[in-house]
């Protein structure tokens, strides 16, 4: 039996299904869910809020991009100590639709830390390993070829080749990528295999009904039993309610993202007991350094982030290469006026790397604004965790010096807007750095609906089983108890991947 | 420089287009305020001056057109940021007492000086506020700018021309933009199978 996709048009009145399993989100974790079930014989109906995207529909400029794909409008922040930006996507595939394609298995000491920490018996590496051998196989995930890895990245090679810091090309989930750097803003290319096109389709041929444009406000349930969920149908890229729905099904799996399903847990009444929800709210606070180096860069010609170095994970940090849409790019730039359009020129011979970093004391909160699904984001970032960041700015600086930048650009409030050598940017180390002089972006967040050995300190068991109903499961980076260490799809779609298995046993 | 007055200018400039000029399917009124097309005329004047290391200035890339554009696409708890945005930086320069005669006046009745010393304390004010005005203000000009394509050649950062590859999701779902949608939509029916029963139009769920 082949399943169908539906966009908001065809949602034409107001309708219910009936199905084994209900997957809310086609994200990373919904997908792999959906996709594994419903191949495995089980009625499935997958609902997404966002629609879904054609190669021709993605534009690459960015304001309007950002507009187009994401919640909030692309302006989404953290409120606390910093506005941080935080982009969550709205569309079919969810955030591996406007990620850069990473895949990174989180390293074994890390998941060690979890079993510890957390109570989590079987999550191990040994545990997860055929779940992150079956996501790689599915998507297809290599290493970044040299040939579409562009100047700024084969830069931040050299530049760790001399200091003799490890780095290696990236593994991605794409497919015959021709570098064009537009993983932000959708690939047109239709290299990346995003869940829209790697794992939706074959969870529509194994009989999967997909409902796009579809919210879902509430999840039903009678006792400890969930039933299903409703909601109503959303007009693609203004909100407008449609057509009220409810799919009745016999399991549900949240996969909503990290910010939405503690709401809907909460709205309905299944927030457990542990007080737990929605609390642990953590980011991977990113910083970013700009170089400029003598001769061109050529910027636009490159993997979004072909090259990165897992040298310093042991020290709260992660090292890529960056990039983005220009006009974004340009925000670390100085100045004003002429001497501002000469530093927009300068973007030809630019080289943009980032930090990603494990800031596991800065923690927070997500709740609901009043009378909605929509989130606030509460979240402070922990003075103890400035060395961290203050120390990835600094390794950054060295590997551009090292790399022959002429001069680098580290967007920190209070220290010089340029350092031309690394004596210059060693303030970045000694410098006392609040949390509000860093430009930073945090579009890695987990921890909502952690998963935890002991029902009362966890929303989930490691299994995405919610301690609150029987038939309930989480499948988003909700489950992740803190940071992954790296980018955190990869081990998102492993435990999605039991996860789907979990459900099967349940049904 | 009175509102109508500065509006009447950045309209002379190209910093305002009439709808009729926006081009196929943007023929809606303009969303800015009177109030926010002027004060981002003003900025834009400042950031993008004619000349330097980029020819085209502000006026040139039509940086308001596509401001308005993405205005108008933002819900409206968005849309009434903006309009804050706006606001703080139009009466912040009272507080800032830009150097010279007549210095603590409205940033748009400011002189083409003072409002660059008036962005420039924004810009390195040790108060997170005030810099985060001042980026979120640049980064809209800025993505308007970069928006143009005479801009974008300039730099070099055009959009290449791609290959675009086949893939299982092809004619999955429709195009988001185009007819597609509704052309699907009514060429294909759709039929309730035996798990899927439509709800009267209208009702509301139990």
């Amino acid at each position: 039996m082949s399943g169908f996709v539906r966009t908001f048009d065809e949602h034409l009145r107001n309708f219910v299904d009936r199905c084994d399993v209900a997957v809310v989100g086609s994200g990373p974790g919904g997908a792999v869910v959906a996709w594994q079930l419903a191949e495995a014989g089980y009625d499935v109906v997958l609902l997404e809020e966002g629609p879904p995207f054609q190669p021709e529909d993605f534009v690459t400029d960015g304001s309007a991009a950002i507009g187009r794909l994401l919640r909030d409008d692309g302006l989404r922040t953290t409120r606390g100590n910093l506005r941080m930006p935080t982009m969550q996507a709205i569309a079919l595939g969810g955030g591996s639709l406007v990620n850069s394609a990473i895949c990174v298995r989180p390293p074994a000491s890390t998941l060690a830390g979890w079993a510890e920490e957390f109570e989590l018996g079987v999550t191990g590496p040994e545990d997860l390993a055929p779940h992150f051998d079956a996501i790689e196989a599915a998507l297809g995930v290599e290493a970044t070829p040299d040939a579409v890895q562009g100047r700024r990245n084969l830069l931040f090679r050299d530049g760790c080749r001399a200091l003799g810091i490890a780095a290696e090309p990236i593994r991605r989930n794409v497919r015959a990528c021709q570098g064009s750097g537009e993983c932000f803003t959708g690939c047109r290319a239709r290299a990346k295999q995003s869940t829209d096109v790697a794992l939706v389709p074959r969870a529509v041929a194994a009989g999967a009904r997909v409902y796009a444009s579809a919210r879902v406000g509430q999840v039903l349930s009678h006792g400890r039993r969930v039933t299903g969920v409703g909601g109503r149908t959303v007009r693609p890229l203004c909100g407008e309610s449609g057509a009220a729905f409810r799919v009745e099904a016999r399991a549900v799996v949240l996969a909503a993202g990290c910010l939405a399903t503690p709401l809907l847990l909460e709205r309905s009444g299944l927030a457990g007991a542990s007080g737990e929800c929605g609390r642990n709210l953590q980011f991977h606070p990113g910083v970013a350094v700009m170089g400029i180096f003598d001769d061109p860069t050529e910027p636009v010609f490159g993997a979004t982030q072909g090259y990165h170095s897992l040298a310093f994970l042991d020290r709260g940090y992660k090292l890529e290469t960056l990039w983005g849409p220009p006009g974004v790019m340009a925000v670390r730039l100085p100045g004003q006026g002429l001497a501002y359009k000469e530093n927009l020129a300068r973007i030809k011979n630019a080289a943009i790397w980032d930090a990603i970093a494990s800031c596991n004391r800065s923690h927070g909160r997500v709740r609901a604004k009043r009378g909605s699904l929509d989130p606030l984001l509460d979240w402070n970032l922990d003075h103890r965790d400035l060395p961290i960041l203050s120390e990835a700015l600094w390794t950054l600086a060295r590997i551009f010096f090292a790399a022959g930048a002429r001069t680098i650009l580290p967007g920190v409030a209070g220290l010089p807007d340029e350092m031309r050598s690394l004596d210059e940017a060693r303030v970045l180390r000694t410098a006392p750095i609040r949390p509000q002089d860093l430009l930073c972006s945090g579009n890695h967040v987990f921890g909502t609906t952690r998963m935890h050995g002991d029902p009362r300190r966890g929303v989930a068991d490691e299994f995405g089983r919610c301690h609150a109903a029987e038939n309930l499961f989480v499948a988003d980076t909700g489950l992740l108890p803190r940071s992954p260490a790296v980018n955190p799809m990869l081990v998102t779609m492993a435990l999605a991947h039991r996860v789907a298995g979990a459900v099967a046993a349940a049904l | 420089m009175e509102v109508p007055v500065a509006a009447a200018v950045a309209g002379e400039i190209g910093l305002i287009v009439p709808p009729s000029a926006r081009g196929p399917g943007a023929e809606r009124p303009a969303v800015l305020t009177a109030t926010e097309r002027v004060l981002f005329s003003a900025v834009a004047l400042v950031m993008f001056p004619p000349g330097g290391a980029l020819a085209r200035s502000g006026a040139d890339a039509r940086i308001l057109t596509h401001l308005d554009d993405f205005v108008a696409g933002l819900g409206r708890t968005n849309r009434r940021l903006i309009g804050l945005l706006v606001l703080a930086v139009e009466w912040a320069s009272l507080f800032l007492a830009a150097p010279g005669p007549r210095g603590r006046r409205r940033f748009s009745r400011l002189t083409e000086n003072q409002r660059a010393a008036c962005l420039e304390h924004l810009r390195t004010s040790p108060r997170y506020l005030e810099r985060l005005m001042f980026t979120s203000l640049r980064a809209l000009l800025t993505m308007g700018y970069f928006a143009d394509p005479e801009v974008a050649a300039a730099l070099g950062i055009a959009p290449a021309v791609l290959h675009r590859q086949p893939s299982p999701a092809d004619g999955l779902w429709p195009l988001l933009d185009g007819a597609g949608e509704s052309a699907r939509a009514a060429t294909e029916p759709l039929e309730p199978g035996a798990a899927w029963s439509a709800l009267a139009d209208g009702g509301e769920l139990g």
